[in-house]
């Protein structure tokens, strides 16, 4: 095959050399760059939910709350979870950039969509038991004191933004995963 | 495999191969000192592939395979890059921003890298091939598609191009 409007092309470069092998062994790619940054923003946003529902759920045992302090608990459970999770499938570093260019890019594709299709029941769903618990411990609190009434006039509102917030991420994520699902079958299709 | 093995594999895809992977890096990233990063990682990332190597493809297929790849890789997480644009989309060749200074050749390269940016992955892939002068089966080998889904893929590319450069691209084979 030609290309004679662009008979230069091939002459580009010719000096290029590759990098030495020694200078690989000591490069980090710009991948592994990546896993490293990704895997330090997991670990600190971990640190950091450990740290204030750790504070929280001890102050709410010393204070006798225990209600608050098993829902913070869960929160911390369900953000350990996730982090695993995210840990184990999102920062995968088991590659083979050998394989066929399409296989490459429909692994990473498929890759990519199971664990944003998979939001809802290993991101959203480990955090609920905690977040409910914290609403209906508060829920109960006011009940005690001014009745169900007031106590469910009072929480309808942010529990309602919570759920929101908790369907519009699924629905981005779901949404997201079907784009990628587009992507794949048109992948398949070119023959 | 062993060491030496590796290491000789990889100074043999060096001798043949740097300048066509120099290619690809400076066509894929238009930024020179993100072109020459990816360059680096595409080196280190075919080192380290080497140790896998069976030969059971050959040396070009594996080393285009894994420069092709990792160049892919990198596309994906620039976040800024234009959409890329379907292949059948694409009614004329972009034109660089400082198009005015070349001409001829270099214009015509100059195009060239800019289409690459603009094209989905695997037709840049195949774009790219064609450039540096394989033949159909090879870029079916590298790409993993189908020899038909290549010859098409090339057939457009040609199409697009005879209609700029008319006087030079000829009867293209």
């Amino acid at each position: 095959m030609s290309s004679d409007p662009f008979s230069g092309w091939s002459g580009m470069n010719s000096d290029a050399r590759f990098t030495t092998p020694e200078a690989c062994q000591r490069h980090a790619t710009s991948f592994e760059k990546l896993i490293r940054r990704r895997n330090f923003i997991e670990y600190a946003a971990g640190v950091l939910v450990f740290g204030i529902f750790g504070l929280g759920s001890a102050s709410a045992l010393v204070a006798g709350e225990w209600g608050f302090a098993i829902s913070m608990i869960a929160v911390i459970i369900g953000t350990g979870f996730l982090l695993w999770k995210l840990h184990r499938d999102g920062s995968n570093l088991d590659r083979r950039p050998e394989i066929t260019c399409r296989d490459h890019l429909r692994d990473q594709l498929k890759r990519q969509r199971d664990l944003l299709r998979g939001v809802p029941r290993w991101y959203l769903a480990p955090l609920v038991p905690g977040i409910l618990g914290v609403y209906l411990t508060t829920a109960y609190g006011v009940a005690r004191a001014h009745g169900w009434e007031v106590a469910l006039g009072g929480i309808w509102q942010p529990l309602g933004l919570t759920i929101a917030f908790f369907c519009l991420v699924a629905w981005l994520n779901l949404r997201a995963a079907r784009q990628l699902d587009r992507k794949l079958a048109s992948l398949e299709a070119i023959g | 495999m062993t060491d030496t093995n590796q290491h000789r594999l990889y100074c043999e895809a060096g001798d043949k191969f740097a300048p066509a992977i120099a290619r690809l890096s400076r066509a894929m990233e238009r930024d020179p000192d993100r072109a020459r990063e990816l360059e680096q990682d595409i080196h280190c990332e075919l080192f380290h592939s080497l140790a896998r190597f069976e030969g059971r493809s050959s040396l070009k297929t594996w080393v285009f395979r894994v420069a092709h790849n990792v160049a892919a890789e990198h596309r994906l997480r620039a976040s800024r890059r234009p959409q890329p644009v379907a292949l059948e989309d694409i009614a004329e060749l972009p034109v660089p921003g400082d198009a005015e200074t070349m001409t001829g050749e270099a214009l015509a390269v100059a195009r060239a890298m800019a289409l690459v940016r603009q094209l989905p992955t695997l037709d840049a892939q195949v774009f790219l091939l064609w450039l540096e002068g394989e033949s159909a089966g090879d870029i079916a080998d590298v790409t993993g598609l189908g020899a038909s889904a290549v010859a098409t893929r090339v057939h457009r590319l040609k199409s697009l191009i005879a209609g700029h450069f008319n006087d030079q691209s000829g009867e293209n084979q």
